[in-house]
């Protein structure tokens, strides 16, 4: 539950600087967030980690 | 470790991906526009950021301004406002090329000679300037002088080694074509100064805060009218037109090289 808000925050924070900083055809930090956190959650399952 | 099968748990993780890349798609399509709805609650913080930030940047710079010489700031001043003057004559042939839709012969830009006036004829008043460069610099009877954003003003007469003498075609008894808005020919004649009289018949297109474009080159702007006297018993309306010319306030020149 926390990764998700974490997500939503960092979300917030890259749409506030696509709009300030003037990225009018794509919204570029929001995509590349995106993009990591998808990659992130499609390999996390397979993250071998010992306890 | 554990037998069952977790297909149906891979196959909701599949369909999940794709919905939201999906929605990442859309969301891109439509960014431009939920941009500019956006933009309106993150322009108060952007603007305390910028105004906080050049506050911060410009520390050093206000510093040394404060210790600098009087002589120095005006020189920077003055620096400053010539490249105004430079920056406002690109942009009037720009803005030239662009209603015309044409090239000039020497392509998109146009370079120019400064000069400054030395004094006016204190035995012609208002009727003309001398310029502070001459043969030397490239100067030559009949070019025309203008203003800053490409307003002519007077045409030169006479070249010496290191200072020109130029007419002002705003002197009393001199005349000019000009074009008006509706491309109606007006016989200007000066008036002395920077003004110019002319008759227009009763039945002309002209309102008072028109500009008024030389003939020769539609790119230069030679005045405004200020006023139009109709009176009924004449023939002709009477067309005051101001010109750019000030002898307080110009005194930058510029010519084409």
């Amino acid at each position: 539950m926390l990764r998700y808000i974490i997500y939503i925050i960092l979300l917030l924070i890259t749409l506030f600087f696509d709009t300030a900083l003037g990225a009018h055809r794509v919204p570029v930090f929001t995509l590349i967030l995106c993009v990591i956190v998808i990659i992130y959650e499609f390999i996390s399952p397979y993250i071998y980690t010992s306890r | 470790m554990t037998y069952l099968s977790d297909k149906k748990r891979k196959k909701r993780g599949y369909i999940w991906y794709s919905v939201v890349i999906l929605l990442i798609f859309i969301f891109v399509y439509f960014w431009p526009s939920v941009r500019t709805f956006l933009y309106n609650y993150v322009e108060g913080p952007v603007i305390i950021y910028g105004s906080t930030r050049t506050g911060i940047v410009s520390i050093p710079y206000n510093v040394s301004t404060y210790f600098k010489s009087k002589k120095d700031l005006e020189d920077i001043n003055r620096g400053l406002e010539l490249n105004i003057e430079r920056l406002e004559n690109e942009i009037a042939v720009k803005d030239a090329i662009i209603s015309d839709n044409k090239l000039s012969q020497n392509g998109s830009s146009v370079s120019t000679l400064e000069m400054y006036s030395i004094l006016e004829d204190s035995t012609n008043i208002y009727s003309t300037i001398i310029l502070s460069k001459g043969f030397k610099d490239g100067l030559e009877i009949n070019k025309l002088v203008y203003l800053r954003g490409r307003q002519p003003v007077c045409i030169i007469v006479e070249v010496h080694d290191q200072t020109s003498v130029c007419k002002l075609l705003s002197s009393s008894g001199s005349f000019i074509e000009g074009v008006s808005p509706n491309g109606e020919t007006l016989f200007l004649k000066g008036d002395g100064g920077g003004t110019f009289i002319a008759d227009i018949p009763r039945d002309a297109i002209l309102n008072e805060g028109d500009s008024v474009h030389l003939k020769s080159d539609p790119t230069l702007l030679l005045g405004t009218v200020v006023s139009i006297v109709k009176d009924n018993q004449a023939t002709a309306w009477k067309v005051y037109v101001r010109g750019q010319y000030n002898p307080i306030t110009s005194n930058v020149f510029y010519t084409d090289k």
